[in-house]
């Protein structure tokens, strides 16, 4: 019997029907793979199961019972707890007080840190992250350890199914291993498992059965056994789809930037020196702390920069202040586009024409109309879903944002465009068109310099690929030298 | 993140004063180099006499941090502490008039008032989801109000066996910073060990989290500015019992010397971040500045610009910038 069996669930939000008659089926110590497109339904279907959001029709059993989820307290009351993308940490709470936070191990009012401390360390054991200590601060764990905290604290709440939306999409290559040896000694000890992403790689590795969501119905819903990446790529899309191909390695042009001795502070490195050609997508690779996008941010003049020459069309430029990389034609699409690439609470006009205030500006005052004509522009240029420009960014989905924070970029008309992971937590729509905006930049003559985690986005996107270890370029692959495995070698040094 | 934790290097010394600074601990230290520095630069500061009228003068602001500190920790602030500190000091001196009996009802009729201001600032910050940093500043203007109506010079007087017993001390130590000195360590404990003090931060910290976590704000809120208004009417009442008199300029000022003290000891405005230790070392170092400053005969046109310069460079010597760690 399933630890959880919805069926015919069924959501609407005002006029537009979410989720269409929904059934799903999760069995204890098995890993079920919930993909799908933005928009699919995905979300709103984690959030009733959570008891966040409350269906308009259907059933949910636990364990055979029909209950109702009314609120997120029922669900965890019920053994379901979700571990959102947005870690749900208190970051100057050590570790095991977030853990426990809200079934603290007490005495009357007064807390058993002992007790608490102790049964952190247990916890903690059960995932294989004995290296967490208890009393640090959240905020200075690294991401992963963060992440492993919060699974914690549904292990800390006897979780019996447990809900993980896009566990992957904030972390690296080698890290990704540690979290399917996690998932896999979950399942292991008995506990149901829904795990959501966008990369198809993952649910091959992971999952059990898989759920494909399209339109807000369940399209696919079975053994994993059997199906391929194309099935499920189909399913996601309804439709057959040319995707993922290597582009021809269109030669560079005159080169557009000029990169010789580049180095930053504190590396060991004798800096990185290349060449980045006119119309020329260059990809670089390394994991996570290679100094890629440390490269990207220097070029970008966000951090500072010990010794070098850098040349955009044969003029020297000196970096080390964003503003004036700008105004040489540099612009940075950052990693963390949350944070860094969008400023969340304004419009889709305001955030479109944010770096060119000034251009649309006359004597202090702006110009209100052109800025629009302008943001509407590039909202039919890229194709942003977005149903009222005025409304706050928040609104959109993932891959919408993104081509939002592009299409800020765009506008300043850069000479060198650089991408610091510009296809995280995108869906492969969207993924298809941000590829497209990429190239046809590029076919204007800019020169661009993109950064992934994901090989095979590098591919698709790129021309050649520079591999990166330790603030050094190890190497570099094109044409039909470039394939995962000897990336991968050069980026941990060496397969011996 | 990751380049942090590559280039970050294992010296022992270098991590315990990071620890210390992380912490709000570090301003102790400048604590203990002001007094060598006014030691040697003036013949009355290191003398029984100062150290015992310092002593006597630290409570009142030590006292009103760290009620702010618990209104700041749990995400909110309370501008009202000031207000609330004078009211106090200025009833107690008018109701009791000289009479100990009076006195007692006195201040036992300031803490009611205390318990109803902080109620009030809660309830509207709750109810009207209004910022703290508004409802309070109302609250301040209201109270001030209310002092001014009431008398414009001071009224009344704390009873002498009062006032005597203020100035009375164990060696250096006047009962006033002993009982201050409880006062703080009651504090640190019930910080450290209270479960419920556990969620007010982690309130402070992040207000979705916490509720997720199936724990109720209402009496988080309400709890925090009621002990920030009642530790400001025990600065009040600190004030008033060394003055003798309450009058409408006493605690002027110290909502923002608190506000001061607790960043100066490594608090975050943002909530969820401060110490006790810390706020205390920051309301210790204010009150050193003001008396060796007199100590050192420095007019009083030029103690407000060494006072600035030394709190700005304090805290940006001896407050980690959050935002630089990630």
């Amino acid at each position: 019997m399933p630890v959880l069996r919805a069926r015919g669930i069924g959501k609407a939000f005002g006029g537009s029907r979410a989720l269409d008659s929904v059934d799903l089926d999760v069995p204890a110590g098995r890993v079920l793979g919930l993909i799908g497109q933005n928009g699919a339904g995905k979300s709103t279907l984690i959030s009733i199961m959570a008891g966040v959001l409350a269906p308009d029709a259907g059933a949910i059993e636990v364990d055979g019972e029909p209950i109702v989820l009314s609120s997120p307290a029922t669900a965890l009351a019920h053994g379901i707890v979700a571990v959102y993308q947005e870690l749900s940490l208190v970051p100057e709470l050590t570790v095991a007080e977030n853990l426990f936070l809200g079934l603290e191990p007490s005495s009357g009012p007064w807390l058993r840190r002992v007790v608490m401390r102790r049964r952190a360390r247990e916890i903690l054991a059960r995932l294989g992250a004995d290296s967490v200590a208890v009393d640090a601060k959240v905020r200075t764990l690294p991401v992963v350890q963060q992440q492993l905290v919060e699974i914690g604290k549904a292990l800390a709440r006897d979780a019996r199914l447990l809900i993980l939306d896009e566990p992957s999409a904030v972390l690296g290559r080698g890290e990704l291993d540690r979290l399917c040896a996690l998932v896999d000694r979950l399942r292991d000890a008995g506990i149901a498992i829904i795990y959501i992403t966008h990369r198809l790689d993952e649910v091959v590795r992971l999952a059990d059965d898989v759920a494909v969501m399209r339109d807000g119905h369940c399209v696919l819903h079975r053994q994993m056994a059997g199906l391929s990446r194309h099935d499920l790529i189909e399913a996601m899309l309804g439709r057959r789809l040319a995707m993922f191909e290597p582009t021809p390695a269109s030669r560079g042009g005159r080169p557009v930037l000029e990169v010789s001795g580049l180095q930053l502070p504190g590396s060991s490195s004798d800096g990185v020196s290349f060449d980045v050609g006119a119309g020329e997508i260059v990809g670089v690779a390394g994991l996570t702390g290679s100094g890629r996008s440390r490269l990207l941010r220097a070029l970008a003049g966000l951090e500072p920069v010990a010794e070098g020459r850098v040349t955009v069309d044969g003029a020297e430029v000196r970096l080390g202040a964003a503003r004036r990389s700008m105004s040489r034609g540099f612009v940075l699409v950052p990693e963390d586009r949350k944070r860094f690439g969008l400023v969340l609470e304004r419009s889709t006009t305001d955030n479109l024409t944010l770096s060119v205030l000034s251009r649309y500006s006359s004597r202090g005052v702006q110009r209100r109309g052109r800025l629009a004509r302008v943001a509407a522009g590039l909202v039919a240029q890229l194709g942003i879903k977005v149903v009222d420009t005025g409304a706050s960014v928040q609104s959109l989905s993932g891959g919408n944002q993104q081509k939002v924070v592009l299409g800020r970029c765009l506008a300043t008309e850069p000479r060198v465009l650089l991408l610091d992971e510009p296809l995280r937590g995108v869906d492969v729509g969207a993924k298809a068109e941000i590829l497209e905006i990429v190239k046809s930049v590029a076919a204007r003559g800019a020169a661009v310099i993109a950064v992934s985690s994901e090989f095979e986005d590098l591919v698709a996107l790129t021309d050649r690929i520079m591999i990166m270890r330790d603030g050094d370029i190890v190497g570099e692959l094109n044409g039909d030298d470039v394939d995962e495995g000897s990336a991968l070698a050069a980026a941990t040094g060496g397969l011996s | 993140m990751t380049h942090a934790a590559v280039e970050r290097r294992f010296d022992p010394l270098l991590d315990r004063m990071r620890w210390a600074v992380g912490e709000g601990y570090a301003v102790w230290f400048v604590v203990l180099g002001l007094a060598a520095y006014a030691t040697l630069n003036s013949d009355g500061f290191l003398t029984s006499k100062n150290i015992e009228n310092y002593l006597g003068q630290v409570p009142v602001l030590v006292i009103a941090s760290i009620g702010m500190l618990i209104a700041v920790l749990a995400g909110g602030i309370d501008l009202s502490v000031g207000a609330v500190a004078k009211l106090s000091a200025v009833l107690i001196s008018g109701i009791a008039d000289g009479d100990f009996g009076k006195f007692v009802v006195a201040v036992s009729l300031a803490y009611l008032i205390g318990v109803t201001v902080g109620a009030v600032n809660a309830l509207i910050i709750v109810r009207f989801r209004i910022e703290p940093f508004i409802v309070t500043l109302g609250m301040f203007s209201i109270l001030e109000g209310l002092v001014l109506a009431y008398t414009v010079r001071g009224r009344g007087s704390v009873p002498a066996s009062v006032v005597t017993w203020a100035y009375e001390a164990v060696g250096p130590f006047p009962y006033v910073f002993l009982v201050t000195l409880g006062i703080v360590v009651l504090t640190t404990l019930w910080i450290r060990s209270a479960r419920f003090a556990l969620r007010l931060i982690a309130f402070g910290g992040d207000r979705e989290v916490t509720r997720r976590a199936g724990i109720s704000s209402t009496p988080i809120v309400f709890a925090s500015m009621i002990s920030c208004s009642m530790f400001a009417v025990t600065a009040g009442l600190a004030l008033v019992i060394r003055a003798g008199v309450g009058a409408p300029t006493t605690g002027d000022g110290l909502e923002l010397a608190a506000i001061t003290a607790i960043v100066v000891g490594g608090a975050s405005l943002a909530g969820g971040r401060g110490r006790v230790l810390g706020a205390v070392g920051g309301a210790v170092l204010l009150t050193l500045v003001d008396n060796s400053l007199n100590m050192m005969r420095v007019s009083q046109y030029n103690q407000g610009l060494v006072r600035g310069a030394v709190i700005v460079l304090a805290v940006a010597l001896f407050t980690t910038r959050r935002e630089r760690a990630a």
